[in-house]
C-alpha cells in the first residue's frame, strides 16, 4: 500500500504524497527532536525534510528504500538547521521534572551516577550533528548497523567506528558536566 | 561517566517526546508548501509543476517594478521580452538587476555553493501567509521561472518599495531579503561622485524609506594603526580610530601611501576588523551595496570626509563572477563539427533534448564548463546519479554522469556519450568519457598521425585522453577463427568476435584471418546508435588500449576501445 503511494507521489501525485506525509511526519519530527533538542529547530528540520523529499522524490530509484532515503534527508536537514542557527544555541530551561533520575541506579560493572536531563542535554548538544544522529538512529530508533549505514550513506564498518566514537565523545562531554 | 544503553535510550526518548509541537500542524504546513512547490533542478520537466503561487499564498502586493527609475532603454518594464532573458548579463549589476531566469541560473542546482553572496534581482514577492512552525519561517515566496523559493526577511525590509530586491543566498537555498535598491541616474549603480552629491538630499528623507544604494567604487582599507586622541576611541567602533579604517573612493582616485585625512571624494565605511597589516593599503574595486543612513559626528567618525559615512552591506558579485553566460557563449560557433570544433553547450542541449536513443548511445565532443551539482542522498555509487551539469542559457542544464572523484578537464573539449536513463526517471543526459587530445594539425588526427604517435604515447603507460581519428572502419561478418590453443578470454579483441579495424582510407583487401598492414584493431560488436556498415568512413572517437593481453589479428597500431562514430552536425539535426 505504502509502496503504491510512493510510486504515485513520484509521478507527482500530491494527494498520495500528503498521505505519506501524514504517516511519516511524526517519525521525522521525533528523530529531529531527539537530534536537535528543541521544538523550533525540530519543526524547521521536519518541514525541510518533507519539502525536500517532495522536490527530489522523482529521483528516488528504489521505492523500497524510501524510509532510508527519508532518514538521510532528515539528518541533512538537522545539519542545516544547526548551521542556520545564529548565536548561542537554545538551551531549554529545566522543567519541573527535569532533574529526576531517569534510570534506576545500576548495581555493578561501572560507577553510576544519575544523569539529569538538563546535564544530558547540554552534553549531547555539544556533539556534532553526525554523532548525535548516529546515537539517535541506533539507540533510540533501534536501527541495526546496516540500517544506520543505509540512512547515513556510509559503509557498515564506518558506522561501527563512528558509533564507538560518538559514545566516547558523549562520555567526554558528560564528564565536562562533572559527571565522572 | 559512561551511560549504559538503557539510560541513553531513555534520555533520547525524552528529547524526542519533549515539546508540544503539533505534528499534524507541521504536516498541514508541509502540504501547503508542497502545493506551491515544483520539483527543483534539471528534472523539473518530468514532474508536475506547482500551480501559480496564488493557489496557496495570498497574492498581495509586491510587484517589484524593477528599475522603475532607470531609463526605459535599459529595462523596458514588466511583461516585455528583454534581451537579458536569453542573452548574457555583462551589464549586471552596473546597469540592471537580474531577471528571474538569471537568478534561477545563479542558484543552480546547488544554491548552498553560493551561500552568503548578495544578488540584486527583479522578482515578484508574494506573501507567505501560511502557518509556519519554528523560528525560521519565510515571509515571501517568489517564482523563479518555475522554481519556487522561500524568502526570509530578517531585517524587516519594506517589501512594498519599488526597486529591485537585494537578496542574500542562504546555505539552505532560501533567500534573505535585505532591502531594495534605488537606482542611480545612469543605471542600477551609482558612481561615487553621484552618490556623494545626492547624499545630503537622501539624508533629509525619512529613515522609514530604507533604500540601499549600489555604488561602483574602490574599497580602501588602511594598513595603519591610528592612535586615538584624547576623547576618541569611545565612540562607535565601526567608525572609530584604531585599525582597519576604510573608505570607498572613486575609481580614478590617486591614493597617498599613508592616510592622514580622508581620501578626496571618499565616503567613510565601517572599519575592517580583521585587516591584516600589510605594506600597502588593501584596495578592491567592485559594486558595493551601502546603506547611507548612518549618523556621524566628529567624535564618533574618525578620518571622516565631509560627506560622512555609510554602512557597508557587502560587495555584489558581477555577472562574470556569478558565471552568468559570457557573450561568447551565444556567438555562432565557427568551423565545422567535428573536424574543426566541438559542440557548444547550446548545441549539446539541443542534441540531448532531441535524443531518442532508447538504450543505445551516441558519442559527442563538447567544449563547455561543467559545474558540480548536489549528490543526491540515494546515490551511493559511480554513475548512479548525475553529479555535474552543463548550464545553458535559455534551457535546462544538461546532467552529466561521471565517476566519483571526477575532475573536469580545464582546457579543451571533452568526450561524452548521450545516454538514456535506464530507470526511466530522468531525461537523457551525458555520460562523461574523457578529455579529448587534439591532433597535431587540427582538431582531428589523421590515422597516419595517430599511428605514428601511438608507440611513444604507449610508453607513458596509460591513455588519459581519447582521440578523434579520421579513418575507415572495416569489419568482417564472421568471428575470427581461434587458434588451436585458445588464449585466455579477452572478449573485446579475442577470437570468437567479429573482427574490425580502423584503417587508412582505401585499404583494399581485408582478409578475415589476416591483420591489415596498417591500422588499429577495434571491437567488432557495437551498441552505438547508428548501425555501422561493413566499410564506413568517418570520424571515430577511440581510447587506445596500452597493452591488450590478447589481440587477435592486431595490426602494428595495436588496439583501441571504440567510443563511437562522431556524427556530423547535419546527422545530429543541427544546422551546419
Amino acid at each position: 500500500m505504502e509502496r503504491e503511494l510512493i510510486e504515485q507521489a513520484r509521478r507527482g501525485d500530491r494527494v498520495a504524497y500528503e498521505q505519506i506525509v501524514r504517516r511519516k511526519v511524526e517519525t521525522v519530527y521525533r528523530t529531529a527532536r531527539a537530534i536537535l533538542g528543541n521544538d523550533a529547530d525540530a519543526d524547521d528540520a521536519t518541514q525541510e525534510t518533507l519539502i525536500r523529499a517532495w522536490r527530489r522524490l522523482s529521483s528516488l530509484r528504489d521505492v523500497d528504500r524510501f524510509d532510508a532515503w527519508l532518514g538521510l534527508i532528515t539528518v541533512n536537514a538537522c545539519r542545516m538547521a544547526l548551521r542556520r542557527r545564529r548565536g548561542p544555541s537554545l538551551v531549554a530551561l529545566p522543567a519541573d521534572d527535569a532533574t529526576h533520575e531517569l534510570s534506576e541506579p545500576q548495581t555493578g560493572g561501572f560507577e553510576h551516577r544519575a544523569v539529569t536531563a538538563d546535564a544530558f542535554d547540554r552534553a549531547f548538544d555539544r556533539l556534532p550533528v553526525e554523532q548525535r544522529a548516529i546515537l539517535v538512529l541506533h539507540h533510540r530508533d533501534e536501527l541495526s548497523i546496516a540500517e544506520v549505514a543505509a540512512r547515513l550513506g556510509v559503509p557498515e564498518g564506518t558506522v561501527k567506528s563512528r558509533l564507538s566514537g560518538a559514545r566516547a565523545a558523549l562520555d567526554r562531554s558528560l564528564a565536562r558536566e562533572g559527571l565522572r | 561517566m559512561t551511560l549504559d544503553d538503557r539510560s541513553l535510550r531513555e534520555h533520547l526518548d525524552r528529547r524526542a517526546e519533549a515539546g508540544a509541537s503539533d505534528v499534524e500542524g507541521i504536516a498541514d504546513v508541509v502540504m501547503a508548501r508542497v502545493a506551491v512547490t515544483g520539483r527543483g533542478g534539471w528534472w523539473r520537466g518530468l514532474s508536475v509543476r506547482g500551480p501559480s503561487l496564488g493557489a496557496a499564498a495570498t497574492a498581495i502586493m509586491v510587484v517589484v517594478v524593477a528599475l522603475a527609475v532607470v531609463s526605459p532603454g535599459i529595462w523596458p518594464g514588466p511583461g516585455t521580452s528583454t534581451p537579458s532573458e536569453t542573452a548574457p548579463a555583462p551589464d549586471y549589476p552596473g546597469l540592471r538587476a537580474l531577471t528571474v531566469k538569471e537568478l534561477d541560473a545563479v542558484l543552480g542546482s546547488d544554491p548552498a555553493a553560493r551561500a552568503g553572496e548578495i544578488v540584486i534581482a527583479s522578482v515578484t514577492l508574494e506573501a507567505f501567509d501560511l502557518r509556519c512552525y519554528g523560528t525560521d519561517c519565510p515571509r515571501y515566496l517568489a517564482n523563479l521561472d518555475g522554481r519556487i523559493v522561500s524568502i526570509h526577511d530578517p531585517g524587516e525590509a519594506a517589501p512594498e518599495l519599488p526597486g529591485a530586491s537585494v537578496l542574500r543566498i542562504r546555505s539552505d537555498g532560501d533567500l534573505d531579503l535585505l532591502g531594495h535598491v534605488r537606482a542611480g541616474p545612469d543605471g542600477l549603480a551609482w558612481t561615487l561622485p553621484q552618490l556623494t552629491a545626492e547624499l545630503p538630499e537622501i539624508r533629509t528623507a525619512d529613515r522609514a524609506v530604507p533604500y540601499l544604494y549600489l555604488v561602483d567604487a574602490v574599497h580602501v582599507v588602511t594598513d595603519q594603526a591610528y592612535r586615538c586622541r584624547f576623547g576618541m576611541g569611545e565612540g562607535e567602533p565601526d567608525f572609530d580610530c584604531g585599525t582597519g579604517v576604510a573608505w570607498l573612493v572613486p575609481n580614478d582616485a590617486s591614493l597617498p601611501s599613508s592616510f592622514t585625512s580622508a581620501p578626496t571624494g571618499s565616503l567613510r565605511v565601517p572599519n575592517v576588523s580583521d585587516v591584516r597589516y600589510r605594506m600597502y593599503a588593501l584596495q578592491q574595486h567592485g559594486y558595493w551595496l551601502v546603506d547611507p543612513f548612518v549618523a556621524q559626528d566628529e567624535a564618533t567618525c574618525f578620518l571622516c570626509p565631509p560627506v560622512g559615512a555609510v554602512d557597508l552591506i557587502g560587495r555584489v558579485p558581477t555577472g562574470d563572477e556569478l558565471e552568468l553566460m559570457p557573450p561568447e557563449a551565444t556567438a555562432p560557433p565557427v568551423g565545422d563539427y567535428p573536424t574543426d570544433r566541438a559542440l557548444t553547450a547550446a548545441e549539446a542541449a539541443e542534441v540531448v533534448a532531441g535524443f531518442t536513443g532508447d538504450g543505445r548511445y551516441l558519442a559527442v565532443v563538447i567544449e563547455a564548463d561543467m559545474v558540480p551539482i548536489d549528490r543526491f542522498p540515494e546515490c551511493l555509487g559511480d554513475y548512479a546519479c548525475p553529479t555535474w551539469e552543463i548550464r545553458v542559457v535559455g534551457s535546462e542544464p544538461i546532467p552529466v554522469w561521471a565517476t566519483a572523484g571526477f575532475v573536469p578537464n580545464p582546457d579543451g573539449p571533452d568526450a561524452f556519450t548521450i545516454v538514456s536513463d535506464s530507470g526511466g526517471s530522468y531525461e537523457h543526459g551525458l555520460s562523461y568519457v574523457g578529455p579529448v587530445m587534439a591532433g597535431p594539425d587540427g582538431f582531428v588526427w589523421t590515422l597516419p598521425q595517430l599511428l605514428s604517435d601511438l608507440p611513444s604515447l604507449r610508453t607513458d603507460g596509460d591513455f588519459p585522453y581519447v582521440y578523434m581519428v579520421e579513418a575507415e572502419r572495416v569489419s568482417t561478418p564472421n568471428p575470427a577463427p581461434c587458434p588451436s590453443i585458445a588464449p585466455e578470454p579477452e572478449p573485446t579483441f579475442d577470437c570468437r568476435t567479429d573482427l574490425a579495424w580502423l584503417v587508412p582510407e582505401g585499404t583494399s583487401v581485408i582478409d578475415e584471418v589476416t591483420r591489415p598492414e596498417a591500422g588499429i584493431r577495434v571491437p567488432g560488436a557495437t551498441y552505438m546508435l547508428d548501425s555501422l556498415e561493413r566499410r564506413q568512413s568517418g570520424h571515430w572517437l577511440i581510447d587506445p588500449v596500452p597493452t591488450p593481453s590478447v589481440c587477435i589479428a592486431c595490426p602494428p597500431g595495436g588496439a583501441a576501445a571504440m567510443i563511437g562514430r562522431l556524427p556530423s552536425l547535419a546527422e545530429l539535426g543541427l544546422t551546419p
